[in-house]
Order: C-alpha cells, then sequence, then structure tokens
C-alpha cells in the first residue's frame, strides 16, 4: 500500500499542498486531475523527496515504511518511480546505460538487460536507435513519453507516479503507453497514481479512483465517472 | 650522465631593461650568453639560421608574457620559473638512444595500447625530448618509422632540412613579431628537430598516424614542431600524444602546424598525458583551403599547467572545422585553453566545443574568440565551452568572444560554468541511481558527448577510459578527503 497522509509541503515561504489524503493499492490506478496551479506536480515530486521541496507535517508510506525522511534514490529503491512530465536531457548517458546503473543500483543482475530492452521497447513503439541515444536529448516529446515507459517497465517498481505521461502524445503512443501500464498493474500488480488533465488517458487505463486536486487538496473523489464529467463542465464549480 | 655531458641552463635576467636569455654551460661554470650569435649552436642550414636568429629576435622583443596580457590573463605564467628550465644542446645526446623511458615496460604498453586503438597502425614515430627518433623500432619488433607506400611522406628537420624550407615557420598574421607570443616565437630559433608529414594529393592514408612525444629529461626546456600537410583531395587522420614520467619537471613548447590543401580532409587528435610536474605551453595551428576539413580533438589530463593556443584560419571558399576539447584537471592542475576561429573566406564553418571538469583545487581557463573578417560573408561559426565544477575549492573562467567584420554571417557562442546538474542527479536518482553514482554517470556522459564525436575507431574508447580511471582516482581522493582520511591539500 502506498499512503500519503495529511501532507502539508511546499516551497520555503509558500505551502502549495495543504493535507492530502491518498491511498493506492497494488495493481489499483488512481487519477489525480485538476486544473494548473493546483499542485499535481507538486505532489508528484514531493512523493519523490525533491530537494527543492519542504514537508512540513505529515506521512508518506510504501508497506508500511515511512519515507519522508529518505532520500530520492531510496525512495525509488525502495518501489517509488517516477515517470516525469518533462524528462531531464542528460548528455552522454544512454537509456540503457542509465536503466543498467538502475538496476545495478538494486542489486540486480543486468544481464537479460538487452532483450528485456527490446521487448519493452517494442510494446511502446520505441525506435531501436533511442536506447543508445542520450537520456532525452533531441528526442521529441512522445519519444521522451514512450522513454520513461521503456524504464518504468524494466525497473519494474511497486508504484508509478505518472506526471502527465499523456501530455504531448498522439492518439497511437497514447494508446500503447497506456495499454502498457495496464497491463503492469495486472503483471506484476503496479499500483499507479496518475496525474493528467485529459479523460482520454482513462481509455485503454482501468481507473479505481479519480481525485480532483484544487489549491493543493484533493476537494472531490470519484470513480471514472468523475473524470468524465470533469471533461464535460472543467473545474470551474470548485474554483471560487 | 650528468657528468660527461654538457647541460645548459637558461635564465632571464633583466639587464639594460632588456630580457637578456642567458646560457650556461655545466660543468666548468663556463657562462655563455645565447644570443643570435650563438644560435648556429642549434645547427641548421642558412636559411634556417636565419628563421632561428629572426624567431630570436621576435621572442625578445616579444618578452615574456604577462598575466595582465588579455591572452594570459587568468594564467599562472607570472609564477612559472623560466629560468629552471634549460634548452636541451644539440650535441646531448641524452636521452637520444638509450632513454630508459623509451624502454620502460610503462612507456611500451602506452604505446601499444594507442597503437590497438588506432588500428594496430605501425605508422608510429616517437619524438624523444623534441628530436624525431629516426628509425624507433622496439615497437613489436617492427620498425615504427614506415611511410607506408608513396602517399606520405615523412621527413626529419636533422635530416633532410630542405624539405622545410617552405613550411610555416612564421605567419605575417601576427603583425610585425610574426609570432603569438614569446614561446611561439622561441621555438623555431631553438628547436633541435621538427618533423614533417605530407599526404601527397588525392591519396588516402588508410590507417592513423602516431606520433608520440616523449619528454623525460628533467628541468629541459623541449621545442616539438609538427607540420602536418595534406595536398589537394588528401585523407588522413593523426594522433598525438605528449608523455612524460611523473616526477619530471620540464618545460615543452609544442608546435603543430597543420596545413589542408583544397578539398583535404584530416581528423586530428592530440592527447597530453604528460606527468603532474611538467608544464606544457603549446601551439595548434591549422590553415584551411577551399573546401578542406578538420576535426581536431584535444584531449588534456596530465601536466601541472599547461596551455594550448588553437589558432583555426579558414581560408578558402567553403572551407569548414570541428574543434574540440576535452580536458580533466584534478589536484592543484591548471589548464589554460585559448582559441581563435578566424574565418577569411565566404561560406566557411566552424564549430568549437570545449568541455571541461575540474575538481580539487584545479583550475581551467578557456578564452576564445570567433573573427569574421571582411570576405567571410555566408560563414556559420559556433563556440561553446562548458566546465563542471566538481568541487568547491575548484575553478574555471571561462570568456567567449566575437569579433564581426562582414554581413551575413551566422555567430553563436555559448559558456557555462557549474557544478553537476541538479536536475539531471535528481532525475538519476528516481530511477534508484544513488548521487555518487548518478554524478559519476553524469560526468562520464558529459566527455563521451564530446567523445562520441571523435572519428578515429578506438580513441574515443581509450580516451573514455582515461577519462574513467582519472574520475575513479578523483572520487576515492574525495571519499577519504570526506571522511577526514586526508589532510586538505595546503592552498
Amino acid at each position: 500500500m502506498l499512503k500519503i497522509s495529511r501532507l502539508r509541503a511546499g516551497l520555503p515561504h509558500r505551502m502549495i499542498l495543504d493535507g492530502i489524503d491518498l491511498a493506492i493499492a497494488p495493481g489499483e490506478v488512481h487519477v489525480v486531475m485538476g486544473p494548473n496551479g493546483s499542485g499535481k506536480s507538486t505532489l508528484a515530486h514531493v512523493m519523490m523527496g525533491k530537494s527543492d521541496y519542504l514537508v512540513h507535517e505529515g506521512s508518506i508510506s510504501l508497506d508500511g515504511n515511512e519515507l519522508i525522511s529518505l532520500p530520492t534514490w531510496q525512495r525509488a529503491q525502495a518501489g517509488l518511480f517516477l515517470a516525469m512530465q518533462d524528462p531531464i536531457e542528460v548528455p552522454g548517458v544512454t537509456t540503457a546505460a542509465a536503466i543498467a546503473a538502475a538496476l545495478l543500483s538494486r542489486g540486480v543482475a543486468a544481464s537479460d538487460l538487452p532483450v528485456l530492452l527490446e521487448e519493452e521497447r517494442i510494446k511502446v513503439g520505441l525506435g531501436k536507435e533511442f536506447l543508445d541515444r542520450s537520456l532525452n536529448v533531441d528526442l521529441s516529446g512522445g519519444e521522451r513519453k514512450r522513454n520513461e515507459t521503456v524504464q518504468l517497465a524494466v525497473i519494474k517498481p511497486k508504484y508509478a507516479i505518472l506526471d502527465e505521461i499523456d501530455s504531448g502524445l498522439d492518439v497511437d503512443a497514447l494508446s500503447l503507453i497506456s495499454r502498457r501500464i495496464e497491463h503492469a498493474t495486472q503483471e506484476w500488480n503496479l499500483g499507479v497514481l496518475a496525474i493528467t488533465h485529459y479523460k482520454r488517458l482513462l481509455n485503454e487505463l482501468k481507473v479505481d479512483g479519480v481525485h480532483v486536486m484544487v489549491k493543493g487538496r484533493i476537494v472531490e473523489s470519484g470513480g471514472p465517472e468523475l473524470a468524465a464529467a470533469l471533461d464535460r463542465s472543467g473545474y470551474s464549480e470548485y474554483l471560487d | 650522465m650528468f657528468g660527461t655531458t654538457a647541460r645548459c641552463q637558461v635564465g632571464w635576467l633583466g639587464r639594460d631593461d632588456e630580457i637578456v636569455l642567458q646560457r650556461r654551460v655545466f660543468p666548468g661554470g663556463e657562462v655563455m650568453e645565447l644570443s643570435k650569435d650563438t644560435l648556429s649552436l642549434f645547427g641548421g642550414p642558412a636559411w634556417l639560421l636565419a628563421k632561428r636568429v629572426e624567431a630570436f629576435e621576435a621572442a625578445m622583443a616579444l618578452g615574456v608574457p604577462e598575466d595582465s596580457n588579455e591572452l594570459w590573463r587568468y594564467s599562472p605564467i607570472a609564477n612559472l620559473d623560466i629560468a629552471s628550465y634549460s634548452p636541451i644542446e644539440p650535441d646531448d645526446s641524452l636521452g637520444l638512444t638509450d632513454s630508459d623511458t623509451l624502454h620502460s615496460p610503462a612507456f611500451e604498453t602506452f604505446v601499444n595500447t594507442l597503437r590497438t586503438s588506432v588500428g594496430g597502425s605501425s605508422n608510429v614515430i616517437v619524438c624523444s625530448n623534441g628530436r624525431v627518433v629516426s628509425p624507433y623500432s622496439n615497437l613489436d619488433g617492427e620498425n615504427g618509422y614506415d611511410g607506408e607506400g608513396t602517399s606520405v611522406s615523412i621527413a626529419t628537420l636533422s635530416s633532410s632540412p630542405d624539405s622545410f624550407e617552405g613550411m610555416p615557420w612564421s605567419d605575417q598574421e601576427y603583425g610585425s613579431d610574426q609570432y603569438p607570443d614569446y614561446f611561439a616565437a622561441l621555438n623555431p630559433a631553438l628547436l633541435n628537430d621538427a618533423l614533417l608529414i605530407e599526404v601527397s594529393p588525392g591519396s588516402e592514408v588508410p590507417q592513423p598516424l602516431l606520433v608520440v612525444h616523449v619528454i623525460d629529461q628533467p628541468f629541459s626546456l623541449v621545442f616539438d614542431r609538427v607540420f602536418l600537410h595534406l595536398g589537394k583531395g588528401a585523407k588522413a587522420a593523426v594522433v598525438e600524444v605528449a608523455y612524460s614520467p611523473p616526477g619530471v619537471d620540464s618545460l615543452l613548447v609544442p608546435v603543430t602546424e597543420v596545413g589542408l590543401d583544397e578539398g583535404a580532409s584530416l581528423s586530428y587528435v592530440s592527447i597530453q598525458e604528460l606527468g603532474e610536474a611538467c608544464t606544457q605551453i603549446g601551439y595548434q595551428v591549422s590553415r584551411l583551403a577551399k573546401d578542406a576539413h578538420l576535426f581536431s580533438l584535444s584531449a588534456a589530463f596530465g601536466g601541472g599547467y599547461t596551455r594550448v593556443r588553437t589558432d583555426c584560419t579558414l581560408e578558402g571558399d567553403g572551407a569548414s572545422s570541428k574543434l574540440l576539447a576535452v580536458y580533466f584537471a584534478t589536484g592543484e592542475q591548471v589548464m589554460d585553453f585559448r582559441t581563435l576561429q578566424r574565418h577569411r573566406a565566404p561560406r566557411t564553418n566552424s564549430d568549437l566545443l570545449f568541455k571541461g571538469a575540474v575538481a580539487g583545487s584545479s583550475r581551467s581557463v578557456y578564452t576564445g574568440l570567433i573573427h569574421m573578417q571582411k570576405g567571410s560573408s555566408g560563414s556559420e561559426a559556433f563556440q561553446t565551452n562548458r566546465n563542471l565544477v566538481l568541487s568547491e575549492g575548484a575553478h574555471a573562467d571561462s570568456v567567449p568572444n566575437l569579433e564581426i567584420e562582414e554581413n551575413d554571417v551566422k555567430c553563436s557562442h555559448a559558456s557555462a560554468v557549474g557544478p553537476v546538474d541538479e536536475e539531471q542527479r535528481y532525475y538519476l536518482e528516481t530511477r534508484g541511481i544513488p548521487p555518487e553514482k548518478a554524478d559519476r554517470l553524469i560526468v562520464l556522459g558529459f566527455f563521451d558527448d564530446a567523445l562520441d564525436r571523435v572519428p578515429i575507431q578506438g580513441v574515443s574508447q581509450d580516451l573514455r577510459q582515461v577519462v574513467h580511471e582519472k574520475f575513479a582516482r578523483y572520487s576515492s581522493i574525495a571519499e577519504a578527503s570526506n571522511h577526514g582520511l586526508l589532510e586538505q591539500p595546503e592552498r
């Protein structure tokens, strides 16, 4: 179980998350939606332990282990993964090398890595050449998201935070990526927290909960029907 | 050896407000001024002696550079005790035939690794303390001094001086003194030998040529000079290496002059792996005719204070150059790079990328100029210098510059100095990679980004290995120092 309780966090001098509660069980998919500036990406980075943010109160636990005091890499090794909205360029470090280092850091032998990479890149339609290219350098938005998904699928975290994995994707890419993630929820019981603006991510992804986030709080939770309602009417009813 | 062979020492004394280059001969204490009248000691035909005198006078006129000079700004030139180095006398046979270094297992391993990297080429030319060792046949029992057919001709100044008369020894470009500075002028005045590699028009040299400069005479002032000339449409690759055993405190002044005729293409890599006591003040000069192409990578890892001035002139329509450097300074090292991209002809293109890392209490300096001269319309020039600062005590200066005298040209420059990017580290950490490992990936990747572009197969892998080893050494020192196992170096 990935559990967020009473989480208050933000930048120095600016509170952004104002009491978040959220629980995700293995294999579940939860979607956080909300207008720009509501703190969705902040939630993703606070969960991952990015040093820019301060946590004032609350808890983030994974299978009962508190993550708040752990550095990012230990949270990742505990089973958390963040697919970034804007994946960072790392010149000279290839996708294959980064994944190999990620596995080696966990003490996992990477002997069948080339085979795994090949399988996974085909599943999301990422060209073979990208595996040996510098991470995210000269990649289109869509290629970056496919690349993030390949990394997720090979690293096999317990829980993945997908920060707008659907932005910048065409319909076909979105379908491949969401199908891959849906499959992962069955394959190894991946739990998902997906941050998105669009209902279309939910077309291929079976969703267990939809949460509306406004001004750093979850103001409403429901099922897929809530996403459909938001798609029609927007967030205006929450904003005043 | 010291007792039997004459050694000379150069000193700079202020006398009548003039800088006097002085020569002392040991043993015996005889003091002799090294002047234009005594330059004939260094040998050569009349034209060369005239060249020596002219260069010597230029050196005296230019004077030892000071760091107030823009091109020596940020450099530790004021700390260089030139008087502690002596030029090697022409009749001094030291290091010529029985050099311990040339026969040392460390050196043979070094050279053989390089040869393997460049594809097992037999074209290895060794210059020992400023003299071409010819032939040098101790590498795998092969003759290392083989021009391989007629497409490449190799000559030395000591054996066929007249092949060198028409070579670019000096350049009006540098004004009435014809040399960019004091050290560049001293090179022809006092050199003992030079190497000329010519590739005949239209021919392609299948294997890279390897030129290894070894400096192992302590306290010596060593002048190396290599002329690389490619005829029309010729194609070649040359790897030049400077090597000195640790602890040899010498001053190396190497000059490499590249001349590319119309449509010629050269891939050139210079690797500086000097011992940390060694000082280098080097020059890489290239002139490109119409449609010629130069790829150049300068890799610097060793030395105490090491400097390379790179001047690339695009003289012919459509000429193009890629000028790269990688440097990694640790400890107390100072690495100094000055570049000039001179565009003289239309539709020329130059693309410069210098990338370096500084750690410990080391320093790096980069200053560069793109000069778009009259007549360079339709040309493009790029200049990028990126520096990773890995320790609080390390420092990098970076000053890019543009001078544009023509319309319709495109120029851009960029420079960056900073620590490992936090966003990059964070990204890798979100994959479960600990920060030390992430930093290692980022730093090595930073270099790979440049090394991947080297068109000479094997060399990039070899350089990557050098970077890995140096980073591993640095990391273990940094870690030990973090744990209080080492005393902080004195500043």
